[in-house]
């Protein structure tokens, strides 16, 4: 295990660090001397000059990615060219906001698709089958920001039950904060509960097909026991590894799933740097989304090692 | 064969039915065709796409109006027989404006794969044959870009390219290049063991020939399912960001751009104006999602012969 997890963390740096350079090299392609962004086009060729040097701009560019990178990995991102602070200020304060949405949706994403996944895999052509199999449909015609669009229509226009647009903090007043959250979270989350729907159905009709299954019905265990025990424990396994991944999707749909909803957060911010062409913001927010991922992914991996012993010997 | 082909009713001439059986045989491509022609979802899947492609390349002669027709007296009209989907906030007609979205997104969607598709396969299949570290390269490269879920990919592009539907375009074909690279070599690592391929080196084939004759025909089907889905995918991301601004601009229509026109009337009970490209969106996002399951069914060789 301990090889395991050690070859599984060296592949999770590597990955981070061959992204850091792609995406800051990749940046380095925008047209414009970020200089002028900062200072503006009024200023004298002296100032921009000044600013140029201050930034590190006239260093080589291999130079300047070690710098970057020995500030980011201690949390400093540089200034922000547009917004006139510290990237990693402007982080700090979106961080609270998309992390609530985040972990809210995938919450959801997994009380809703997996239980429906369970029923459905249980009885297959039964009522929570066709009901999977609708939900599933319904998510792959209804992109996530389709989907909030429809929410504040059916919810807040409509019925009047929840509050259109905005946040409220969890700290300020809870009850609202929950009001607030439900339809983005229910946007956000929908589709991966679809995936994980349709993943359990399916892997639970695979393990029921099992000969150990059929060895424990045929030595006359009650059926609850064969689902619980036999059943259901080896189908989840493979579950974890689906369920991961799609953090990665569900963090980059909360992007747009934010605009929408006019909350306040990653998903506004990372748009603003892309309009602005603020690459110092925009490297900044994808290296900390990227490492999130991966990170996620290599716990992943290693939960998946602990639930499955075959896995780690490999 | 449970259904040899030709005793099929479909086509009431016997010379007719011959020479469809001669096709298939003679082309994978008019087979899979045919196969998908055949299934319930593969049906529906082709009369939708068809519609939406004739919109898409007539849509000047189709469209009752322009795009960006501002006719006089017809703000935000509910549907009517002259203007079936309504008309938005400043008098144009949705279906018309409609009609061209679905123009900009199937443009993107089959531009994103004629990017991204061939140099993603050429990658996948090279490093899948060759091996060692032209392997080990193109692979940690692969999953360095796959790093970046979703959607991110095309926000690093565009920051660099600038907005626009054309920019889209090229940002999720680059966005396509891992995807079908890294399903191009595992098909590669399969099929290069089999003995077709042993056969085809034993008689002097080269690489090239092996690639290009030889394992491109049978692995065919998976690529196209990952292009039918990878089109649903870049469908939803040019409406996704022209929606958040970063596509085309106004006055295009897009579908992305008509949602966030409509959003703020929502309050005003113009729900044609919300649900009509909603609906447009959707059916071509379920056609694309059919038209990869009717690929599956018609390929698979487990089910392909029931």
């Amino acid at each position: 295990m301990g090889s395991f997890l050690i070859r599984r963390l060296a592949q999770g740096i590597v990955t981070v660090v061959l992204a850091s350079i792609l995406v800051f090299f990749v940046m380095r392609l925008i047209p414009g001397d970020p200089a002028l962004l900062l200072v503006g086009t009024d200023a004298s060729a002296e100032d921009i000059e000044q600013v140029r040097e201050r930034l590190g701009l006239n260093e080589p560019l291999v130079q300047q990615y070690f710098n970057w990178l020995a500030g980011a990995v201690r949390g400093d991102f540089g200034p922000s060219f547009t917004k006139g602070t510290e990237v990693s200020n402007l982080m700090r304060v979106a961080l609270v906001p998309s992390a609530e949405l985040a972990v809210a949706g995938y919450l959801f994403a997994l009380a809703f698709g997996i239980p429906l996944g369970i029923v459905a895999g249980l009885k297959p052509g039964g009522p929570g089958d066709y009901a999977a199999t609708g939900f599933t449909m319904f998510t792959l015609g209804i992109p996530n920001f389709v989907l909030g669009i429809i929410l504040i229509w059916v919810l807040a226009v409509l019925l009047g039950w929840l509050p259109i647009t905005g946040r409220v903090g969890i700290d300020e007043d809870p009850v609202e904060a929950l009001k607030f959250l439900v339809m983005p979270m229910i946007a956000v989350g929908a589709g991966t509960a679809a995936v994980l729907a349709r993943f359990v159905r399916a892997s639970i009709m695979e393990t029921l097909n099992q000969d150990y299954v059929r060895t424990a019905r045929a030595k006359g265990l009650r059926e609850r026991s064969v689902v619980m025990r036999h059943g259901m424990r080896n189908a989840l396994i493979p579950v974890i590894t689906v369920a991961a991944l799609q953090i990665g999707f569900l963090i980059s749909g909360a992007v747009i799933v934010e605009v929408v909803f006019a909350r306040p957060g990653f998903g506004s911010l990372l748009i603003g740097g892309v309009v602005g062409r603020d690459y110092q913001l925009i490297q900044g927010m994808l290296v900390v989304l990227v490492t999130v991922f991966v990170v996620v992914n290599t716990l992943a991996d290693v939960a998946y090692g602990l639930a499955d012993p075959r896995i780690r010997v490999g | 064969m449970a259904n040899t082909p030709g005793q099929v009713g479909v086509f009431r001439s016997a010379s007719l039915r011959a020479r469809v059986l001669e096709l298939r045989q003679q082309s994978q491509w008019f087979d899979v065709a045919y196969r998908v022609a055949r299934e319930r979802r593969g049906q529906i899947a082709l009369v939708i796409l068809g519609v939406f492609l004739v919109c898409a390349l007539f849509a000047g002669q189709i469209a009752p109006y322009g795009y960006d027709e501002q006719l006089r007296g017809a703000k935000l009209l509910s549907p009517s027989w002259s203007h079936p989907f309504g008309t938005d906030e400043i008098s144009r007609d949705l279906l018309s404006r409609i009609i061209f979205g679905i123009r900009v997104s199937l443009f993107v969607g089959a531009g994103s794969i004629a990017i991204g598709m061939p140099i993603g396969v050429a990658i996948g299949y090279t490093a899948g044959y060759f091996g060692n570290w032209t392997d080990a390269v193109a692979m940690r490269l692969i999953d360095t870009m796959l790093a970046f879920p979703g959607i991110l990919t095309a926000l690093v592009v565009l920051a660099v390219l600038g907005t626009g539907t054309r920019e889209v375009a090229i940002t999720l074909g680059i966005g396509a290049v891992p995807v079908f690279a890294r399903l191009a070599r595992g098909q590669m690592l399969q099929e290069k063991e089999r003995d077709y391929v042993m056969a085809a080196r034993t008689l002097g084939a080269g690489p090239v020939r092996i690639i290009m004759r030889h394992v491109s025909i049978n692995t065919l089907p998976p690529l196209m399912i990952q292009a039918a889905l990878y089109m649903a995918f870049a469908v939803i991301a040019e409406a996704s960001l022209s929606f958040l601004g970063l596509g085309a601009s106004r006055p295009t229509a897009t579908i992305g751009l008509i949602l966030n026109a409509a959003r703020p009337f929502l309050t005003l009970g113009a729900w044609w104006f919300i649900l009509t490209p909603i609906a447009a969106l959707a059916l071509m996002l379920i056609a694309l999602n059919f038209l990869a399951d009717a690929i599956l069914e018609a390929t698979s060789p487990y089910v392909r012969n029931k």
